[in-house]
This record gives structure tokens, C-alpha cells and sequence, in this order.
């Protein structure tokens, strides 16, 4: 289904409509989270401090998103504790743990592995080992994403060398 | 017909798609592309040794696309990493377009900055530096290094300068580091260079094992065959050998890790089984086969006075001795399965999974081996170990049944190998060493008796040597880079080139670590901006088409060379008596009498490709690469040649097929050589000859295991090992100016056991460095991915000009083919 291409995106040149933003670790509800963050960019700012992550960025509509082309989330909830207004929340009420976010990795048709181009690059990066790569009559290994195994880190989407993986 | 993007690509998919289903769409939909702007031509691959066949799409002069080659017999349309982006390795920003000298204050000064200057200053400088080295010392103190990756004519025709015009024999490719314990284990077992089977054993074959060849990394298309087949083969079998763990043993139903160097006792516990169970196929034994042992105790081809080398009793000797079978059948008794296991620390079952294999008469086998063979300091000797498990039981020269050399570089077989680019050899397994094929090789190329200097020059590891000691002193670099490549670069490779006594140019496209070491750089034109040829590693010879021009003043290495050798005049070069004999010659230049010397320069430009430029013909004013190939041609295609078993078809022909396997007989390839029916040369009646040797009979050649040149002690705990990625070839001096490439793999790291990080206290992707006792190099620990090594050895690739691992390694090479052993050095590994 097409999504909507607002002003913005068509000025952008994101003609085939606007995906979903996807927003830091633990942000809960989006339409919650746009109450409450005030745009204030201290997660990002936690976020930069952090080796081989840098992946909370400022967002034009003032509020924060997570981008993977120069890292990965490695989870370390230093985003949480800098938000002051409580937009991300490492636990519900009561302390239960939240998940960061339901969000994993999706392989595009673009995938060179797809196309009978050999390339493995982005299960090499996969710590979790959610990306595998299945031996396949013909010869070149297709990826499998577990989703089980996935916990939408991000560290594929960078290397992938055609930005085949979507992480959403 | 209109093609929108969105079909073209779609048909793209479809051939893609058939294509790995093994079938092949008909021509006319993949012309459909052609009508979008983009003019598509077949192409040969840039990189390895497989020799993929690519589509190369050019649109205004730039090659905007390609893909793999549904009609290539070799990869029917698959394609890898590497061969995907293909078309982007031409234009890195850093393309050198001028040549560059070395100057201050306006003139060379081997201290001075990079300067652009013109071609004929460039020339001007060089040669005069190559005539004073000339005039001083003699032949021997110029030299070239050149590669596998150059085209089969500037291979012919560099060797041709060198050889024949200054009479120099210190000529080197840097196949010398890749393929010259194959070569020399194919001339010592069947006296003719290159593997007897071809690719089709891929799916011929029952049961596959790979020796020290990371083909799911390095070979990923020949891999997808063998993947292919063990997948859908009843029965098929894979069996992996290397010093660590890698992605091949995903695949592997017999994984084996075992301690370095140890693959020599496990080929003879093979043999020795064979034996013992009386499983050796006696009347191909009886026929085919004569048993031979080497000399052993052969050092490790380092300098003379390294204490290694004056221990060893017989250092660099390779002389065979003829045994008998139970001589042969002593030999190897001493490898049992209890011993070798011991020392291999493979599990016995796993050996006697493997032994069984090669053991049994009705299975097919097809051994593959790349660098884990080859870079080996008894790299001839396991190459022949292997052999003589083949002989054993005749699985040999017949479909499925095939030992067999993967080569690196794309054209390693089909230039450095075939037209004589190594310090011994000239074209089609002719040697500089014997009278008769000198003068084969000086009537054939109208010189004067003599001209060929019967010493061999010095080898790759050898001109580092004589660089530094200065007895080498003008030096040419073509199409690799060394530099980085070359073992022991801080004590060997680097103070030849900053010796004030030498003058080193280095021709490349981009500034390459050994670019940057010289004193002049010539900008290069490179791939599909020359008309070229390749021979991959099944004896296929490709062609391609000149696809676009080169930037700037870049210029191909056959131009440079011809080009060069009009700056020489013949009474420079050669001493009177020979000059007397043709007088002819007296006054001309080395240009005419090796280039315009009737043969090269005998196809006019009517001949050209059409519709295709061709710089270097239009240049000279002949059709240069044809002239070439025809005259290389009476070396292996002619009545009367000195070695038969390497004819070549006509010119044209390659620029029709696909590639041709020589021999090519009556304008048909070989498939198998040496097996009655297969090969022409074989009579009806003979059933299997190896004519390469007098008797038709090849050698099975017994040795020993003996350890490696430095192993891991007290302060140096770790095995050290070296190789490559999917990703990069080349040293990264291509690869890494792709930017997708780049981003796949962008850095080296150290591949460490996660035991051995922690009980160092590493953290994962830790800032560490890996010393030895030639050098440290700073990189990150990885504890996970591709490539998993035992505790006790490390690995690590060594694509990254930013971490040069060539300083870590020790220059010791196997003593027959002076090949390095960058597989096995010791190191230490500590917090940075």
C-alpha cells in the first residue's frame, strides 16, 4: 500500500511516502512519546558518548530518532537516564522491565544474496547470530532472520553494501 | 523497443535468477538491456582466479554496470561481492592521471616531493637511471616486478624487454608469492605446468577436500558449484582441512583444524593407509607412475647466513631420487593414524574419515588447495604429497578425479605462468636455464645466438634482498603492490626501495603503499581500458574488448613497456658480438627489433575490434595485443615447438567464446589432459600418459614432515597466520576504493580464540597489538565471526594499508619454489 508523501518528504525527494520513524530504546507509545519528550536532545547527546553506538539523532520535527548509518544500539540505556520528562522508560509501572522496542531486522529483495551475488556481510556483523545464512541447492546462501534472535540492534544495516536491511 | 529501468532490472533478476537454477534464457532477452543506452560486452573479472565471466554495460564512456555472465561456462551468471561492484574500481578519487617524480629544486632527487611531469621527462629520468645501472654493473642490477594480474601481453611482452632486450633475467611476478610451489610441484611430478582437470569436476566429483583453500571466502563461485553438489549429490562428501576454522566448515561433513605444517605427516598417513590396506590402484601404478624421494634437510630459503640456513644439510636442494615402491611403502610407514593424530592434533576418526575417502574405488575425489598449500616452506613437497595420494590410486586426469591448484590472481596461470613471466622461465614452459630452448626462443624472436642469459634472475623475495644490498639498482613495479605484499617489510622490502643506490618506479592507478615508496609513479590505465586476455585456473583463456578510455595521461603497462624500449638502442644494451651477428639491427632500438620485428607489428588497424577503441594499437600504429598473442603463439601453437600440450587457438577465436581450455587441437578445447579420449594427445591405446615427462610416467615423489622455519615459543606464544577476506583482493588497492566494499569490511582485526583474549584480559574489538620479532602492527581483537582459530593461533588479513601485517611476517620461503610462507610465523599479541 503507498504510503503518504507529505511536503516535507516530496521536497526531500522521499517520494515513495515516509516510513515510520523508529524512536530511541524504551521511547514508549508514539503518540505518548510526542506528549511527553520535549526535544530536549540530552539521549543523543547520552548517546554520542557512547563507543561505536551514535545512533539517537535531533529529528526535524524537534523530537529524537534512531539512525544506524554510523553504529549500532548496543543498549546501554544511557538514553534513558539522561530523558528527564520520562518519554523512555527502562520498566513499567510496578518495575516490570519494558522491551527496548518491538523493532527487527527486515531483509529488502535488494539483498545481493537474493540476486545470486555472493555476499555475507551482514550475518558476519550479527553478534546475536539472528542472521543466518542457509546453504542452498544452487549454490549461494540465502539470510534468514530469526526474529526470536533479532533484537533490532542495527549493526547490519551499515555494512549491508546496497542498504538492503530495514530496521523496523 | 523501450526498456524502462524497472524492466531491465527485472531482467536482470530473471537471469540472475535462472541462472542459479542452472539454466540459461536466451540471448535475446538479455540484448533487451542494450536498448537502454548502455552498450553490454562479455568481460572477464578483475580479481581472483576463478575467471567469472561479466557483462561490462558502458554508457558514455564510463562503465556504469555490471553482472555476472549467464553465458560464462565458469559461473553461469553468478557473481560475488567483489564482481558486483566491479564497475566502480576505475573510478576512486585518488586516480592517478600524471606520472609523478620525486624532485626538489626542479630536478629527481630520490628526497623530493611528488611532482607531476610529462611522459618524456618521465622516461627521460628513467632511463637514464636504468643506463647507468647498465653501464656500471651490468644486467643484473636492473630488474621488474611484475603479476598475475597483468594481461597475457604485457606479461609476454615486459618478459620479452627484460629477457631479450636488456638481457636481464631479473624479471619476477608476484605470483612467485601465490602459485610457485604449485608450479614447481607440477613440473617436479608430471613435468608440465598446470592442473589436469578443470572446473566441470565440480560437480563430477564424489566427495571433495579442501587443504588449506578458504574457498567460500576466495574461490565463492567455484564454492557455489561445490555447495550445489553436495547439496543435490547422493552421498557426496566435503572434508575440510585448515589451521583454523573458517566458512567452509559450515559445509563440512569431516571438519579438520590441525597444527601447522603438520598437512605433510597427514598426506603420507594417507599414503601409508592406502598401502597398508592394500587399496592402491596397482596397474596404474604399474603403467603410470615412477617413485622417486626428494632431498631433504632443505633449509628455508632465507638469507645464507641466517643460522637456519647453515644448520640445514642440504639447503635448497631439490634432486630426486628413484625408489622403489616398498622403498616408497618404508617411507610412509612411519606416518600411522596414532602418530599423525598426535602430531596433526586431529582426532584419529576424522584422519580415517579422510584416508577412507581417497581410499575408496568408487568414489570420485577432487582436492583443492590455494595458499595454505602454496605458501608453505615445503610448499613443492605437499603439493606432491597430495599428488602421490592421487597416483596412488590413479584418481587423476579423469572427471571427478582431480587434484587441483586454485590460482589468486586472475591471470596468474595465463601471464605470469604461461608467457614466462618468473626469473627461470619463458614462454610455454620454456626455461632459461637449457641451451635449446634459448635458442628456440631466439630464432623465434629473430635475435642473435646468446642474447638470453642462461642464469636465472632473481626471484621476488630475492630482488628485496638485492635491493637492499644494492646490487639492484633500477627497478620497475607493474600492476601489484608490493610493498605491502612482500614478507618482512621493515628489514627486506622497504630499505631496498629507499636505498639512495636505487631507482624504483612503480606504475599503478592509484597511490598504492608501494607507489608511495618510490621514486617515480606512472599513472595506469587498468581492466576495460586495454584490451586484455586473462587465463584463469582451468586453463581457460579469456578475452575482453577495450570498453572505455583511460583518465588523463594514464597509459596501459603494455604501452609503458614499448613505449620504454624505444629510449634503448640495441649497441646500449648488447655487447658487439652479438650486435655482429645481425647487423641489421645496429642503430635501431629495442622497440624495433623486439616490437616491429615483422611479427608484432604485423596486423594492421583494419583488424581492430569494431566499435571498440584500442589505445595502445591506434598509438603504435598496429594491432599490438594481436601481434603479440600470434607471435607468443609460435612458442606453443607452431610445428616444431620444443614442448607440446600449451597450443592456443587463433586471436579471434577468444574474442567470440567464452574462454578456450588449451590445449586447444583443431579449434577444440581440452577438458582433461594426460587420459586417452579427453586429450589429443594421448593415442588411442595408451589409456593415460603424462607426456610432460619422457617416459609418460609421472612422479610420485616421497617427503618427509619436517617443522616450520619459526614456530610459537616463550615469548612469542602465537601462530601467526596471514590471508584474505571475501571482500578485498588485491591488497585493497581496489577493493578498498569501493565505497561499498569499504563499508562491508572497512578495517583489519586480529582473529583471536576467545580463550586466548581473556586469558589476556581483551575485551572483544580491544585496541591490541600483534608483535613479532620484525615488527607490531596496532589492530582490534575479534573473538567472533568468519573465522574461528584454535587457541594458540591468531590470524589475520592483510588487505589494510593502514595495518601493514607484511612487517610481522618472516621472509622465509620454501626453498624449491622461493615462494614465502605467510601462513606460519610466531607472534605475541598485548594490550596497545
Amino acid at each position: 500500500m503507498p504510503r503518504p508523501v507529505s511536503r516535507f518528504g516530496f521536497l526531500r525527494g522521499a517520494f515513495a511516502g515516509e516510513t515510520a520513524v523508529l524512536r530511541p530504546p524504551w521511547a514508549i507509545e508514539e503518540p505518548a512519546f510526542r506528549k511527553s519528550c520535549d526535544g530536549c536532545g540530552e539521549c543523543a547527546r547520552a548517546c554520542a558518548r557512547v563507543e561505536d553506538a551514535a545512533v539517537i539523532r535531533m529529528g526535524r520535527d524537534g523530537l529524537p530518532f534512531v539512525s544506524f548509518e554510523d553504529g549500532e544500539c548496543t543498549f546501554c540505556g544511557d538514553c534513558v537516564r539522561a530523558c528527564a520528562p520520562g518519554a523512555l522508560r527502562l520498566t513499567v509501572e510496578g518495575g516490570t522491565p519494558r522491551a527496548p522496542w518491538a523493532a527487527r531486522a527486515h531483509i529488502a529483495n535488494a539483498c545481493l544474496s537474493l540476486n545470486a551475488v555472493t555476499c555475507r556481510v551482514c550475518g558476519d556483523r550479527c553478534d546475536e547470530r539472528a542472521i543466518r545464512f542457509r546453504l542452498a541447492v544452487g549454490g549461494i546462501a540465502f539470510p534468514e532472520v530469526d526474529p526470536a534472535a533479532c533484537t533490532g540492534c542495527g549493526a547490519c544495516v551499515a555494512p549491508c553494501p546496497v542498504d538492503a536491511i530495514e530496521i523496523a | 523497443m523501450k526498456v524502462s529501468r524497472r524492466d531491465f532490472i527485472k531482467t536482470n533478476a530473471a537471469a540472475a535468477a535462472a541462472a542459479a537454477a542452472g539454466v540459461s534464457l536466451p540471448a535475446s532477452s538479455m540484448a533487451a538491456a542494450g536498448d537502454d543506452g548502455i552498450r553490454w560486452d562479455k568481460g572477464v573479472c578483475r580479481f581472483c582466479g576463478t575467471g567469472c565471466g561479466v557483462l561490462v554495460g558502458v554508457k558514455d564512456d564510463r562503465v556504469v554496470a555490471t553482472q555476472g555472465d549467464p553465458d560464462a561456462p565458469v559461473n553461469k551468471g553468478l557473481n560475488c561481492i567483489k564482481g558486483y561492484f566491479l564497475s566502480k574500481i576505475m573510478y576512486g578519487q585518488d586516480r592517478l592521471t600524471r606520472p609523478l617524480l620525486r624532485k626538489k629544486d626542479g630536478k629527481f632527487a630520490k628526497d623530493g616531493e611528488f611532482t607531476p611531469v610529462s611522459w618524456d621527462e618521465a622516461f627521460d629520468v628513467m632511463a637514464a637511471k636504468w643506463k647507468e645501472a647498465l653501464q656500471k654493473k651490468g644486467p643484473t642490477s636492473v630488474g621488474m616486478f611484475g603479476s598475475g594480474q597483468w594481461t597475457i601481453w604485457e606479461g609476454y611482452a615486459a618478459a620479452k624487454f627484460m629477457k631479450a632486450g636488456l638481457r636481464s633475467n631479473n624479471i619476477d611476478p608476484n605470483a612467485r608469492h601465490c602459485m610457485a610451489s604449485a608450479v614447481g610441484a607440477f613440473m617436479r611430478a608430471f613435468g608440465i605446468d598446470e592442473p589436469m582437470g578443470c572446473y566441470d569436476d565440480l560437480e563430477h566429483a564424489d566427495g571433495f577436500v579442501l587443504w588449506g583453500a578458504n574457498m567460500a571466502e576466495m574461490h565463492p563461485i567455484l564454492w557455489s558449484r561445490l555447495t550445489n553438489t553436495r547439496l543435490t549429490k547422493p552421498g557426496c562428501e566435503v572434508h575440510v582441512l585448515s589451521t583454523f576454522e573458517n566458512r567452509n566448515f559450515e559445509l563440512a561433513d569431516n571438519g579438520m583444524v590441525f597444527e601447522p605444517q603438520t598437512d605433510l605427516a597427514i598426506l603420507n598417513f594417507i599414503a601409508n593407509y592406502i598401502i597398508q590396506n592394500k587399496a592402491y590402484n596397482k596397474d596404474f601404478v604399474d603403467k603410470a607412475v615412477n617413485f622417486t624421494k626428494t632431498a631433504t634437510d632443505i633449509g628455508y630459503g632465507l638469507r645464507p647466513e641466517h643460522p637456519l640456513e647453515k644448520k640445514a644439510a642440504n639447503a635448497g636442494k631439490g634432486k630426486l631420487t628413484k625408489i622403489t615402491f616398498d622403498e616408497y611403502a618404508q617411507s610412509v610407514a612411519k606416518y600411522t593414524l596414532e602418530y599423525t593424530s598426535k602430531l596433526s592434533k586431529v582426532p584419529e576418526d576424522k584422519l580415517l574419515a579422510l584416508a577412507k575417502l581417497y581410499a575408496d574405488p568408487n568414489k570420485k575425489v577432487a582436492s583443492y588447495w590455494t595458499m595454505g598449500f602454496n605458501q608453505h616452506t615445503r610448499g613443492v613437497w605437499v603439493n606432491g604429497l597430495l599428488y602421490n595420494v592421487h597416483l596412488l590410486m590413479g584418481k587423476i586426469a579423469e572427471p571427478g578425479n582431480s587434484p587441483f591448484s586454485l590460482t589468486g590472481q586472475p591471470s596468474a596461470c595465463g601471464t605470469a605462468r604461461e608467457v614466462g613471466t618468473f626469473a627461470h622461465r619463458l614462454p610455454a614452459d620454456l626455461v632459461v636455464m637449457n641451451e635449446k630452448h634459448r635458442d628456440f626462443a631466439e630464432k623465434t624472436w629473430k635475435l642473435p645466438k646468446g642474447t638470453i642469459p642462461p642464469k636465472p634472475g632473481f626471484h621476488a623475495v630475492l630482488q628485496n634482498r638485492m635491493l637492499k644490498d644494492g646490487k639492484l639498482n633500477a627497478y620497475w613495479v607493474q600492476c601489484n603492490n608490493n610493498m605491502q605484499a612482500a614478507p618482512n617489510m621493515n628489514e627486506e622490502g622497504y630499505p631496498g626501495y629507499r636505498n639512495p643506490e636505487n631507482f624504483i618506479t612503480v606504475s599503478d592507478p592509484y597511490p598504492t603503499v608501494t607507489a608511495l615508496a618510490a621514486d617515480l609513479i606512472l599513472p595506469t590505465a587498468m581492466w576495460m581500458e586495454k584490451e586484455g586476455a586473462y587465463g584463469n585456473a582451468e586453463r581457460r583463456t579469456q578475452f575482453w574488448r577495450q570498453q572505455v578510455d583511460a583518465p588523463g595521461e594514464a597509459q596501459s603497462d603494455i604501452w609503458q613497456v614499448m613505449e620504454f624500449a624505444k629510449r634503448f638502442k640495441v649497441e646500449e644494451v648488447w655487447p658487439a658480438e652479438l650486435v655482429d651477428q645481425m647487423p641489421a639491427y645496429k642503430g635501431k632500438t629495442l622497440f624495433d627489433v623486439l616490437f616491429a620485428n615483422g611479427q608484432v607489428d604485423k596486423f594492421g588497424l583494419d583488424d581492430l575490434q569494431k566499435g571498440f577503441n584500442n589505445t595502445e594499437s591506434k598509438h603504435f600504429g598496429f594491432y599490438v595485443q594481436k601481434g603479440i598473442f600470434e607471435e607468443y603463439r609460435l612458442f606453443n601453437s607452431a610445428a616444431g615447438i620444443p614442448k607440446k600440450g600449451h597450443e592456443m587457438a587463433r586471436f579471434e577465436q577468444y574474442h567470440q567464446a567464452r574462454g578456450l581450455r588449451w590445449p586447444v587441437i583443431d579449434d577444440k578445447e581440452t577438458l582433461w589432459r594426460f587420459r586417452e579420449g579427453y586429450d589429443p594427445h594421448v593415442k588411442a591405446g595408451e589409456g593415460v600418459k603424462f607426456y610432460g615427462k619422457p617416459d609418460g610416467r609421472a612422479n610420485i615423489i616421497f617427503a618427509p614432515y619436517e617443522p616450520a622455519a619459526e614456530s610459537p615459543d616463550g615469548d612469542y606464544n602465537l601462530w601467526l597466520c596471514t590471508g584474505r577476506v571475501l571482500e578485498h583482493w588485491h591488497s585493497g588497492s581496489m577493493t578498498r576504493r569501493v565505497p561499498e566494499l569499504y563499508r562491508a569490511f572497512p578495517d583489519a582485526k586480529v582473529y583471536m580464540h576467545p580463550d586466548d583474549a581473556r586469558d589476556r584480559g581483551f575485551k572483544r574489538g580491544q585496541v591490541v597489538k600483534v608483535m613479532t620479532r620484525r615488527g607490531e602492527v596496532t589492530t582490534r581483537v575479534e573473538t567472533r565471526g568468519r573465522n574461528k582459530p584454535p587457541q594458540g593461533l591468531v590470524f589475520m588479513p592483510w588487505f589494510d594499508a593502514g595495518q601493514l601485517v607484511n612487517k610481522l611476517t618472516l621472509d622465509a620461503t620454501d626453498p624449491l619454489s622461493k615462494e614465502t610462507d605467510f601462513k606460519k610465523c610466531a607472534c605475541k599479541v598485548v594490550a596497545a
